[in-house]
């Protein structure tokens, strides 16, 4: 089963680090006091999820 | 945050880090045993090391990493990481570092190694953008034509990786943030008192961090860490390239 992974602190590196570790096939929470970089992360994963899907 | 493996912090400062783990509604009083904290923002060595101490206490294993590399890299999984802390957290943590990390080094059995190689980098890197700044704004005083100045130098022994870095900001008159000056401000001060507490002197970082300090004084602290340019040119005379940030 893939380690779980909470990031805390989703700004310009956090974000980034955040994707990585997702795209390496990690299970990712993001955390951050600010309400929109955590919905530009979750925008960011539901986009690739959505990118994987496709035939 | 009960459920996770591993926590990857990357909070501004230490007193933030230490917010998080140990404040109200603190992680580490809901990690599960045997899980490893890794501690990504820059801060005093004494703090990676008392933090350290801190959670092992409870069980848990605290891995100081500050990371080098910019977003560009974060994004890739490409960072470098300075690594310290026992080996079991090591363990723990080697999936997570496995995935965010080109290069991890591994620099020794205790917290606190880690960050101090990465103020050794903070020294370095906040001294540089300083000296391209000074340099490229008294290029703009003499009225050289500053694109052909980035030319030369890069293809020259004065050049740096700051200088390649941070100067095309300069030359585009685009100080979005990329790196704040703030950063600066807070960790030049770092290294200020840690080099007070070892009695070793820091000219160039006292010089340097007196120009981030005027920078943010001006207005320009969350502005590009480029932005000492601007505050040369302001003290000069000096005109640079049109600016989005006047």
């Amino acid at each position: 089963m893939a380690s779980k992974i909470a990031v805390l602190g989703l700004g310009s590196m956090g974000f980034g680090m955040a994707c990585s570790m997702k795209s390496a096939g990690l299970d990712v929470l993001g955390y951050d006091v600010a309400p929109p970089a955590v919905e530009r992360f979750v925008a960011r994963a539901v986009a690739e999820r959505e990118r994987q899907a496709r035939p | 945050m009960t459920g996770a493996d591993i926590i990857v912090s990357i909070v501004v400062s230490g007193a933030q880090t230490e917010a998080v783990l140990f404040g109200p509604n603190g992680v580490a009083g809901a990690m599960k045993p045997g899980a490893a904290f890794i501690s990504s923002a820059t801060m005093d060595p004494a703090i990676a090391r008392d933090l350290a101490q801190r959670l092992e206490a409870l069980g848990l294993h605290y891995l100081d990493a500050p990371i080098s590399g910019g977003a560009a890299k974060a994004a890739k999984g490409e960072l470098t990481i300075m690594a310290s802390g026992s080996p079991q957290a090591f363990a723990a943590a080697r999936p997570a570092l496995d995935a965010m990390a080109a290069k991890v080094y591994e620099l020794g059995g205790t917290a606190g190694t880690g960050a101090a190689f990465k103020m050794i980098n903070q020294l370095l890197a906040g001294v540089h953008i300083a000296a391209a700044c000074e340099a490229i704004a008294f290029a703009a005083k003499q009225g050289l034509d500053l694109d052909k100045v980035y030319e030369v130098i890069t293809a020259s022994a004065g050049n740096s990786w700051m200088f390649e870095n941070r100067i095309p900001h300069v030359l585009a008159g685009d100080y979005a943030p990329l790196s704040a000056i703030e950063i600066f401000v807070k960790d030049l001060g770092i290294v200020q008192d840690m080099a007070r507490a070892e009695r070793y002197p820091v000219p160039l970082v006292a010089a340097a961090l007196q120009m981030y300090l005027a920078a943010s004084g001006a207005g320009m602290g969350r502005d590009d860490d480029s932005s000492l340019a601007r505050l040369y040119a302001q003290l000069s005379g000096a005109t640079l390239p049109g600016t989005n940030n006047p």
